[in-house]
């Protein structure tokens, strides 16, 4: 962090400008010592050890609990499910939240009240919502089984069954986190130069032509972001999960969040449970690292 | 310039802090206001969804405060919810209170952890007679051949809850007593979709694992003994494919049915059976006032008696409270028959009580008092919260279509691992 | 109007309806739901309004003290909201306009930081709280919820600084202003719909936040929303109409300041998505 410099230094100026770098992310690097940096390097030492929840009586074992984990066939159906879920999450959202948006920005008469409408889920508590599904799923009193039902269709237990459990909670999930998408598409929507867009309908291109080749490349920054951020909250989200299926039947809807937890304070096995954080983190650290030097190649980080 | 930044900067921590300090400002005042020699006793206790306990306790705390001047009694209700994580993490941290409220399949792991402390000698001290409360709930206080706490309320999971208008319209005189009589009534109440037989309850939660214990312990059958693991045997297995075939009768869902699914498929008359404890009386009083039920003791197999799987709450003393006895005499008062019958939510632990609060609060409460003598605890070991995991995966395996013996042997291997 | 444009904006009806349906089914089933009793909520396929609209769940909802956990959740994100704007702003202007060395660290780091499961960072959090006799307090929520609140406004805020042409801080530069003063009077003044933007962000994020809340608040009268709602499910079962009652309590009031506030929003989140 020496010599800093401004950015970009403009030769025709004498003095160089420094902002006292140092001062600015005071408050900031504390913050994130004390409550990221310094839990997690407590993490990583209880998980180094056998830690029953309640005994303050640790055994150092090394990494006994991190071999433990990557020789658990569960583990690696986490990791698994880890992923299926965020990429399903993540791509229904962009997806929806992208068509969305551009329905919604249609000038339209109620066009205020319909986004404020689609804006409800997104504040609602994760729990909240996971209890709305889990009902709205039951085949018997759920809005769901009540269609199929009226439709003359046997009701089915979504939530109850292995191959479909997964889906089910990926788009409550879905349901839940579009409203982001849709906002910040709205805001990239609202910089589309319509030039652009004009030109090319006058020449004759289809709707869809137009969106892939004047709209998406405008809005990339705007989608690029999006991405990164609801890709991180994804993978670590806890609420909606916990209550609708709490990972089962037969773990397949268990994720990280959800096996860290049950693993910690579900069975208290603390060592074991920090362990299973802590690699969580790599895993997903490896495909975070993947996203960065994307992000870096394309210049997003400078 | 560096100091205009730096004015700022400290600018900005003190707007930061200032809410912070205004925020926290009341608690300090009220607790400095305090005297010294008061001794605060904290107590920390669960709330049920629907059953606000608390009102009901503080009117003896306030008696108690009153019996025992310079003491303050410190009440927090926790919603069930959150209780078992905030009550671990605030152990784990070191700010355990003196006093709560444990599940009894709790209590071995707060025991095996020296967070709660033996009671024997302080029992003999207050003259408190362990002969005063059912036996079977004294049982779950056990941990190593010492008692490390006070049964409080308890009861048994299963009664079977029947229809009678749908057994008199199917023409079964009464509710069925063995398991091969269940599976072919099972069979005759079902119309499916708009009727069923039975409701089953088999999410990943313990509702699921004390319907599986019941049905092994009324089969001969045990998931540990003298710790170790008995879950690979014939009666385990016999007793889960009688569960499977059971939910051949039961509505779609089993692997995510709920206790509160299956007390809602029977209240709105969906189906003719269901296992559930007494305490849901009051919500089909409430649920379905004009629905025609009964209890009765659930089938056994052939030739053997019903156990069903008992639940409840024991009073526990934690090692970092600073005035044991004192504790003592608090769950002393607060486990006196006369207040016993008037707080919690289940059937109170002490004998006299229990058998007042059967006869006042539940319909047919001889058939209560008979599965209650009756009941088998859980397994008593501090890996509890494991072994009912790895049973619950079990259960949805079943549920999903492996064979039983297949999911009894992984279960068991895993249970041994631990 | 002409037959096309009438189909067209025929086509745009159905699209929005079709999206809608998907968002808002549920909510009105939610409503709906908070309407009924126990007894109709438990019918087997039974109508999706309620035969007999009853309040009870709006009153077993608001004598939990929903109107008090409204006044601390509104405190609690108001209070993080600001805390983590003050703290965002600098660092956020620091990683945007200075190239020092571990810059980029510190932006990577700060998304890493979003990826760890809470259950590890809980207990060590805890742990600090109770040194410092914040439990069962507003503020100890507040500080814990830095933990993603400030990595988030840095992230956000930084595509608002960048977005601000750096001319114009030399322009102010020469005109004999210092930087500090330059940064006060025309780059602030020019990121504030990113401001709010980041804001709104920060406040729905800690409105609905539930694991702290739980864990560390134990006191019924310091409960956030998101806590009360877990008051209704029990060992035994869930109160689902009150739950739904609760939660459309919970999400009417956001959802009317974010239509007043609509357009400014959107343009902010414009710039935070990164539009330089």
């Amino acid at each position: 962090m020496q010599q800093p410099v401004t950015a970009p230094a403009s030769p025709s100026h004498g003095r160089h400008a420094r902002p006292p770098v140092i001062w600015l992310l005071l408050p900031t690097l504390i913050s994130m010592v004390a409550l990221v940096v310094y839990p997690l390097a407590r993490g990583f030492y209880t998980s180094l050890t056998t830690s029953f929840f309640l005994s303050n009586r640790a055994q150092f074992v090394g990494f006994r609990n991190y071999a433990a984990l990557l020789h658990n066939p569960v583990f690696w159906m986490v990791v698994w499910h880890g992923l299926v879920w965020t990429v399903g999450v993540v791509l229904g959202q962009l997806i929806l939240g992208f068509v969305g948006a551009l329905i919604l920005n249609q000038p339209i008469r109620g066009q205020a009240i319909f986004q404020s409408i689609t804006f409800i889920p997104w504040i609602m508590p994760g729990v909240a919502a996971g209890l709305l599904w889990s009902l709205m799923y039951d085949p018997t009193f759920g809005l769901i089984g009540n269609i199929q039902h009226s439709l003359g269709l046997s009701s089915t237990a979504y939530l109850s069954n292995v191959h479909t459990s997964m889906a089910a909670v990926v788009v409550a999930a879905i349901w839940k986190g579009t409203p982001f998408t849709i906002l910040m598409m709205l805001a990239g929507l609202q910089t589309v130069d319509t030039a652009v867009t004009e030109a090319a309908r006058i020449d004759g291109a289809s709707w869809f032509k137009v969106v892939r080749h004047a709209v998406i490349p405008q809005v990339a920054p705007v989608l690029r972001t999006t991405a990164l951020f609801i890709t991180v909250w994804t993978f670590n989200y806890f609420d909606m999960i916990y209550v609708m299926t709490n990972g089962g039947p037969v773990n397949s809807t268990q994720i990280f969040p959800t096996y860290v937890y049950q693993l910690a304070f579900g069975q208290l096995d603390y060592g074991l449970g920090t362990a299973a954080g802590i690699l969580s983190l790599v895993v997903v650290g490896i495909i975070a690292a993947l996203f960065v030097v994307e992000l870096s190649r394309q210049g997003a980080l400078d | 310039m560096a100091s205009q930044w730096l004015k700022f900067g400290s600018g900005v921590l003190a707007a930061a802090a200032l809410p912070m300090v205004l925020l926290a400002s009341s608690a300090s005042t009220l607790a400095a206001s305090k005297p010294h020699h008061h001794v605060i006793l904290r107590v920390w206790d669960m709330n049920q969804a629907d059953t606000p306990i608390g009102k009901e306790e503080h009117k003896y705390i306030v008696e108690f405060e009153k019996a025992h001047p310079g003491v303050t009694v410190k009440l927090t209700i926790i919603p069930y919810a959150d209780y078992f994580h905030d009550l671990t993490v605030a152990v784990k941290a070191g700010k355990a209170p003196d006093i709560a409220t444990v599940d009894e399949i709790w209590t071995p792991a707060f025991a095996a952890s020296n967070a709660i402390i033996p009671l024997s000698s302080l029992m003999k001290h207050y003259h408190m007679n362990s002969a005063n409360y059912f036996k079977p709930a004294w049982q779950t206080t056990l941990y190593k051949g010492q008692s490390y706490g006070i049964p409080w309320s308890f009861d048994v999971w299963e009664q079977l809850y029947w229809n009678k208008s749908m057994f008199a319209k199917a023409n079964i005189s009464g509710p069925p007593k063995t398991w091969p009589q269940m599976l072919a009534d099972a069979k005759k109440l079902t119309h499916a979709p708009n009727q069923y037989g039975v409701a089953v309850i088999g999410d990943k939660g313990e509702d699921t694992v004390v319907v599986m214990d019941s049905l092994i312990y009324s089969n001969g059958g045990s998931i540990e003994k003298n710790g170790k693991v008995t879950f690979d045997s014939s009666k385990v297995k016999k007793a889960l494919t009688f569960y499977k075939d059971l939910s051949k009768y039961a509505p779609p869902g089993a692997a995510s049915a709920t206790e509160s699914t299956s007390i809602g498929l029977f209240s709105s008359g969906k189906v003719a059976m269901a296992f559930d404890g007494s305490w849901q009386q009051a919500t089909l009083e409430a649920q379905a006032p004009h629905l025609n039920w009964g209890i009765a003791v659930p089938p056994a197999p052939t030739g053997k008696t019903f156990h069903g799987t008992l639940g409840g709450w024991n009073l526990v003393v934690f090692k970092q409270s600073k005035h044991h006895g004192l504790d003592m005499q608090y769950i002393k008062w607060m486990t006196k028959p006369n207040v016993e019958v008037n707080v919690g939510s289940l059937v109170p632990a002490n004998k006299k009580a229990g058998i007042e609060f059967v006869k006042k609060d539940r319909r047919q409460p001889s058939i209560i008092l008979n599965t209650l003598n009756n009941g088998y605890p859980r397994p008593i070991s501090p890996n509890y919260l494991t072994i009912s995991t790895i049973q619950q995966t079990a259960m949805s395996e079943i549920w999903t279509g492996t064979p039983v013996a297949k999911a009894v042997a992984q279960a068991t291997a895993q249970m041994k691992q631990k | 109007m002409s037959a096309a444009a009438i189909l067209k904006k025929g086509s745009q009806y159905l699209a929005i309806l079709l999206l809608l349906a998907f968002f808002v089914t549920p909510l009105a089933w939610m409503v709906s739901t908070s309407f009924k009793s126990a007894a109709e909520i438990y019918t087997a396929n039974g109508p999706f309004f309620p035969t007999h609209w009853t309040l009870k769940n709006y009153d077993v909802a608001f004598a939990t003290g929903l109107g008090r956990m409204f006044v601390n959740s509104t405190i609690v994100a108001v209070s993080t909201t600001v805390v983590s704007l003050l703290f965002a702003v600098l660092s956020s202007y620091a990683v945007s306009r200075v190239i020092f060395r571990g810059r980029r660290m510190i932006l990577v780091a700060m998304i890493l930081s979003q990826l760890i499961p809470l259950s590890v960072l809980i207990v060590p959090i805890y742990q600090i709280m109770a040194q410092l006799n914040l439990l069962d307090q507003f503020p100890s929520l507040v500080i814990a919820y830095l933990t993603f609140s400030i990595p988030v406004a840095v992230w956000f805020l930084r595509s608002f600084f960048l977005s601000v042409s750096p001319e114009i801080e030399e322009a102010a530069r020469v005109d004999g202003c210092s930087l500090f003063q330059a940064f006060i009077r025309v780059v602030i003044p020019l990121i504030v719909p990113g401001l709010a933007a980041t804001g709104i962000y920060v406040f729905v994020t800690v409105w609905q936040e539930l694991m702290f809340a739980i864990t560390f608040l134990t006191t019924p009268a310091k409960y956030t929303l998101p806590a009360g709602v877990i008051l209704f499910i029990g060992q035994h079962g869930t109160n689902y109409g009150a739950v739904m009652a609760a939660a459309t309590v919970m999400s009417i009031p956001p959802s009317l300041l974010f239509l007043f506030m609509q357009k400014r929003l959107i343009s902010g989140f414009a710039s935070a998505g990164g539009i330089k």
